[in-house]
């Protein structure tokens, strides 16, 4: 099976949604890769992944760098436990019930990019232009993991 | 005055949080569910297209967008005056009971199980869904997993995504089904009913058959009295779907009873200052304060307010399901806020055997799609979401664009219910001024029953949720802060 690239973000939440910008630029591209986007880490993210040798899951921080700023993310760096409102599950809580429950049919490599948001308040589908300046570095980044 | 607060509420989709008010005694006087969000969801769908309606507002939550999408498309049809052909009927309800065995499963395992297999008192950073499967094991989390994902596969096949589907429009729906994809559906419910039979076997194994559960699900501080309701069929079974909407009272008797288009005329909102959500209440009894008993127009919905409004499930295992379950409890309506759980599994039951019967329809596959739709007016539309009745009323402009639009949900019909079932909760725990150790937990487990969800009370963004109790002395002055870090 091919490896996978995971968006996950809001469209229309401007900067929240790079990751999906990421993905469907991705798609556009004559490449090797699967391409999926969600709005949140939910459990349909196990459906996408499994059974892959590597996966790069690309989503929007806000926390405090500059806008546009692409970081890899160690999962253990994540929170692993608790919930983010009543119904969701974190993205390292998704992983590891992936691990515990399929331990080998999941990816042997997962990495996370992210992206620093710039606005993540205005209602739009476009990215302000410092986040939209990294997507090209973001894509090669993803690639070159991947390939 | 002594007052107990908990901010926000693990586990509970947007933000709240509980206030609790000692009087001079020390004991539980009144408790509030704060909602102190406002999204106003309504005012920006106004001057939209009408047709973007079902679109525009499954966005506003990702946990029951079906729900939103299904009482969308059906205010359209009846704003344009147009009734769905019956194939798409079927369909829609196919996609709509695909939406019920994921969202049921997820509450059951997910969010309802932490509490009891895991069990009330066990330390917050073991009750979650690792924990339940430390004790259920993880083959069981594999068929959690697999029968979620068919929830959700059901609901794509038929609505083009699963989270967010776009199918159903006026008069129909945009896509049907073939041979292939009728096949795959009906294996896939016949695999969920097993599965919804095996999940009230372990409901039965570790709740029922546990003399404390039981025990603590028939305890006052987990009682509540109130009229309940739900959308029934002719023969006055729950439909989720479509249907009257049936109102019974407190001795179980048919107390109300109306179409869709007639809900001003028998229910009717309250605003109180403290909060952004408002309250709903029985036009016929009246507004009369967070107090339950026959003279207050409060009522229950979701699960157990469905159950207790109807007669029986309409699907033969379901049905047996709803009689044991009465049987156990003393017969209906049961009050209990902890049977919310068995209800919904009970609803579980009914979703997948109605999944395995309208996909093994024969008719299923037809083409009459859509019936064309008539000039734009005002309409209602109302489904039963996973959490309750859910109403969608639009009005349109003659150029159908949204002139105004009202949306009741699930959880602003069970607001008051919350707020009393809180209450009751803490005034079990909280005695003289002392406040037991498994008071956060207990309250917690008091409207987690009612699966409730604030981004669609509020029409408001969900946050991050980890829980802080502020209790204050008489004065109102802080006397401690205990909090509940989930890391």
């Amino acid at each position: 099976m091919r490896n996978a690239v995971v968006g996950i973000g809001n469209l229309y939440r401007r900067d929240d949604g790079v990751g999906i910008h990421a993905v469907n630029r991705l798609r556009g591209m004559d490449i090797d890769i699967d391409a999926f986007d969600m709005s949140t880490a939910n459990l349909e993210l196990l459906d996408y992944v499994r059974g892959r040798e590597k996966v790069a899951i690309i989503d929007a921080t806000v926390i405090g760098d500059e806008p546009g700023t692409v970081s890899r993310v160690k999962l253990s760096e994540l929170r692993t436990t608790g919930m983010p409102g009543s119904h969701g599950l974190y993205l390292t809580s998704t992983l590891t019930l992936g691990y515990q429950l399929y331990p080998d049919d999941m990816p042997k490599e997962v990495h996370l990019f992210t992206v620093e948001a710039g606005d993540v308040e205005t209602f739009s589908e476009e990215l302000t232009p410092r986040v939209e300046a990294s997507i090209p570095r973001l894509l090669i980044l993803v690639s070159e993991t991947l390939s | 005055m002594k007052r107990v607060t908990i901010e926000p509420i693990t586990r509970l989709e947007g933000h709240g949080k509980i206030s609790i008010f000692l009087n001079d005694e020390g004991n539980v006087e009144n408790a509030y569910l704060q909602i102190p969000e406002l999204r106003g969801f309504e005012r920006f769908c106004e001057g939209r297209r009408a047709e973007d309606m079902p679109i525009i507002t499954p966005r506003i939550c990702g946990v029951c967008p079906v729900a939103h999408h299904m009482a969308s498309a059906k205010a359209l049809d009846s704003a344009y005056g147009v009734e769905p052909t019956p194939t798409a009927k079927k369909l829609r309800e196919l996609m709509y009971s695909g939406y019920i065995i994921y969202d049921h499963t997820l509450h059951f395992y997910f969010l309802g199980a932490p509490d009891f297999v895991v069990g009330p008192d066990a330390p917050p950073s073991e009750r979650n869904i690792f924990g339940v499967l430390k004790k259920v094991g993880l083959d069981v989390g594999r068929e959690v997993i697999k029968h979620r994902a068919y929830g959700q596969r059901i609901t794509e096949i038929l609505g083009g995504k699963a989270t967010h589907p776009t199918s159903c429009l006026p008069g129909g729906i945009s896509k049907g089904l073939n041979e292939k994809e009728k096949e795959d559906i009906e294996k896939m419910a016949r695999s969920s009913v097993e599965f919804a039979r095996f999940t009230l076997g372990i409901f039965n194994d570790v709740v029922l058959s546990n003399k404390d559960y039981v025990e603590m699900i028939l305890s006052d501080p987990y009682q509540l009295r109130t009229y309940n309701m739900g959308l029934v069929d002719r023969d006055n079974n729950v439909n989720l779907y479509d249907g009257d909407i049936r109102v019974t009272d407190l001795k179980g008797a048919e107390f109300d009873r109306f179409k869709a288009e007639d809900y001003l005329d028998h229910i009717s909102e309250h605003v109180e200052p403290w909060t952004y959500s408002k309250f709903t209440f029985l036009k016929k009894v009246g507004w009369n304060g967070l107090r339950d008993g026959e003279e207050s127009g409060v009522y229950r919905v979701g699960p157990l307010g469905r159950l207790n409004a109807a007669e029986g499930m309409a699907t033969p295992l379901a049905d047996e399901e709803y009689d044991r379950m009465y049987e156990t409890l003393g017969g209906r309506p049961v009050n209990s806020t902890l049977a919310f759980h068995w209800a919904r599994l009970v609803e579980l039951l009914y979703a997948a055997e109605r999944t395995v019967e309208l996909a093994s329809d024969p008719e299923i596959t037809a083409k009459d799609l859509r019936n064309p739709v008539g000039d734009p007016g005002e309409g209602v539309g109302v489904v039963e979401a996973a959490r309750g009745t859910l109403y969608h009323h639009y009005k349109l402009n003659d150029e159908g664009l949204m002139e105004k639009v009202n949306l009741i949900v699930a959880t602003t019909n069970n607001y008051a219910d919350i707020c009393m079932s809180i209450r009751e909760a803490a005034r079990g725990l909280i005695k003289r001024g002392e406040v037991s150790e498994g008071l956060l937990n207990k309250v917690e487990m008091a409207f987690r029953a009612y699966d409730p969800c604030f981004a669609c009370s509020t029409h408001a963004y969900p946050g991050e949720a980890p829980t802080v109790v502020d209790i204050y002395d008489s004065e109102g002055s802080l006397l401690y802060r205990r909090e509940r870090n989930l890391s």
